[in-house]
């Protein structure tokens, strides 16, 4: 392998990581400002959406321009092919982070069962950002045991995801009968918690993509 | 024309209105471009194109060859290599030459190197031949395959080492633009990547400039890309720019394989 196109790689996973380290980053603060009950934290979050797609935008086209010179085969083109679909699927986990910080931050009022809600919705979000930050460092990883090792991790997170999402809807539609004049913010937090849910599928089709890059096999998105 | 990076860039060779006639036959029209200093141009076109031409006029090649009627300018260091008080043997000192078959002299490893240095008494017999011959050898990849057998036939070796001693052995005159004529054409795919690598490093050192038939040859290690096609120089510019976005139709049906 030629060294420019070794180090193309280089920067592009490098790019990648840390495009994924904003979203991460704002989710791990999101987690400080549940467990500690401040969702002033919240505001202190600045994920703009505008620059994350600059950034998919920038990887997307250095990624084009490397097949262009490179045309890469085999495991190589494999690579190619799932990070230039791992942009699309870190911009669209940012816009579900974004969407809970601002839903969550409108609707989580002192009305609510404060504690109840967030019996589920702190180990939500803590396994949520566990995949997805476990999907990124698969990245740099390429140990195939390992890989191997870390994609049954992002699996098992989704799937912890989908469980606890479930206990907090069915307690949040449990809040709603006793006190049905709250139900629209109840409505709206569940939503808020439901983009959550939603980044840890974005990070198994990230996980699923990163297999196919290392393993081989059909291209599949979870 | 790459017009924004020309400042940025060192022009090595300035070809100005270049035009070449085979007796008749008008086979090079108007050819003006910058080639710069420490970078990879390659020339990519169809067959007949005049890409091979245009290489050999760089050094004069072309001189040899008695029909042939060249008009413009090929400047070199603000000195027009045409001009009446050039030697073509000086000229061909500094720009060297590495052609498509590996062609060693039949000769020893060693002696196949040291011959032109010691024609040119750039050194002499002794210990400074045997340091330029190791250097050479070294710069082109290829001491540590060799060392142990410098008395043995260059011919002996396989088709990857021969060209890798015939770049050692344009090295060793110390010329500052390196031509290569489809170096690796006749090699298979990993001495190819050994001369692309060595190409990658050498041009840190010298110019280089080189034909190919190979388009993924060219995307891969040049910096510039000239595309001709009938003679004319259709568009230059950044590899990546004429691999990405080429500005013309011509370069992009070319290069995506829709003619030629």
């Amino acid at each position: 392998m030629l060294k420019p196109y070794k180090e193309k790689i280089e920067t592009i996973k490098n790019e990648i990581f840390e495009m994924g380290e904003i979203v991460t980053h704002a989710n791990k603060v999101s987690l400080s400002a549940l467990k500690e009950n401040d969702l002033s934290m919240l505001k202190d979050i600045s994920l703009s959406i505008k620059k994350i797609s600059a950034k998919s935008n920038e990887i997307d086209n250095l990624i084009v321009k490397t097949l262009a010179l490179y045309s890469p085969e085999a495991r190589d083109l494999r690579q190619m092919v799932s990070f230039l679909k791992i942009t699309n699927e870190l911009t669209r986990a940012s816009t579900y982070s974004k969407a809970f910080i601002k839903t969550f931050k409108k609707s989580f009022t002192d009305d609510l069962d404060k504690h109840t809600i967030l019996e589920y919705a702190i180990p939500l979000l803590k396994s949520s950002n566990l995949a997805l930050q476990t999907s990124l460092d698969m990245i740099k990883e390429s140990d195939d045991k390992v890989i191997e090792q870390m994609f049954n991790k992002v699996t098992v997170e989704d799937s912890k995801t989908d469980d606890l999402y479930s206990m907090v809807e069915k307690n949040i539609l449990k809040l709603i009968t006793k006190n049905i004049e709250l139900s629209k913010d109840y409505f709206e937090v569940l939503s808020s918690l439901r983009k959550l849910e939603k980044i840890s599928g974005r990070a198994s089709s990230i996980a699923n993509l990163l297999v196919f890059a290392e393993v081989g096999g059909e291209l599949e998105q979870a | 024309m790459p017009k924004e990076k020309e400042n940025k860039n060192i022009v090595k060779v300035d070809v100005k209105e270049l035009n070449l006639w085979y007796g008749d036959n008008h086979a090079l029209h108007n050819i003006t471009v910058p080639l710069y200093e420490n970078k990879i141009t390659a020339l990519i076109g169809p067959s007949g194109c005049g890409k091979s031409t245009f290489l050999r006029c760089l050094n004069r090649m072309n001189d040899l060859i008695s029909i042939v009627k060249i008009d413009g300018s090929v400047v070199i260091d603000e000195k027009n290599i045409y001009d009446k008080d050039v030697d073509e043997v000086s000229v061909r000192k500094r720009v060297g030459m590495v052609f498509q078959q590996p062609n060693p002299f039949p000769k020893s490893i060693y002696d196949n190197v040291a011959y032109a240095p010691l024609k040119h008494g750039h050194v002499k017999k002794g210990k400074a031949c045997d340091e330029l011959v190791e250097k050479s050898l070294k710069d082109a990849g290829l001491w540590e395959e060799v060392k142990d057998k410098l008395n043995d036939p260059g011919t002996s070796l396989s088709g990857g080492q021969q060209q890798r001693l015939c770049i050692a052995r344009t090295i060793a005159v110390k010329p500052e633009v390196i031509l290569m004529d489809e170096p690796t054409s006749a090699l298979d795919p990993i001495s190819t990547e050994k001369i692309e690598a060595l190409m990658l490093e050498l041009k840190k050192k010298y110019t280089i400039i080189t034909v190919t038939h190979n388009m993924q040859q060219a995307a891969r290690v040049a910096d510039y890309t000239a595309f001709f096609h009938l003679g004319k120089l259709i568009e230059y510019d950044e590899t990546e720019t004429i691999f990405v976005n080429p500005s013309n139709k011509k370069t992009e049906d070319y290069i995506t394989g829709r003619f030629g």
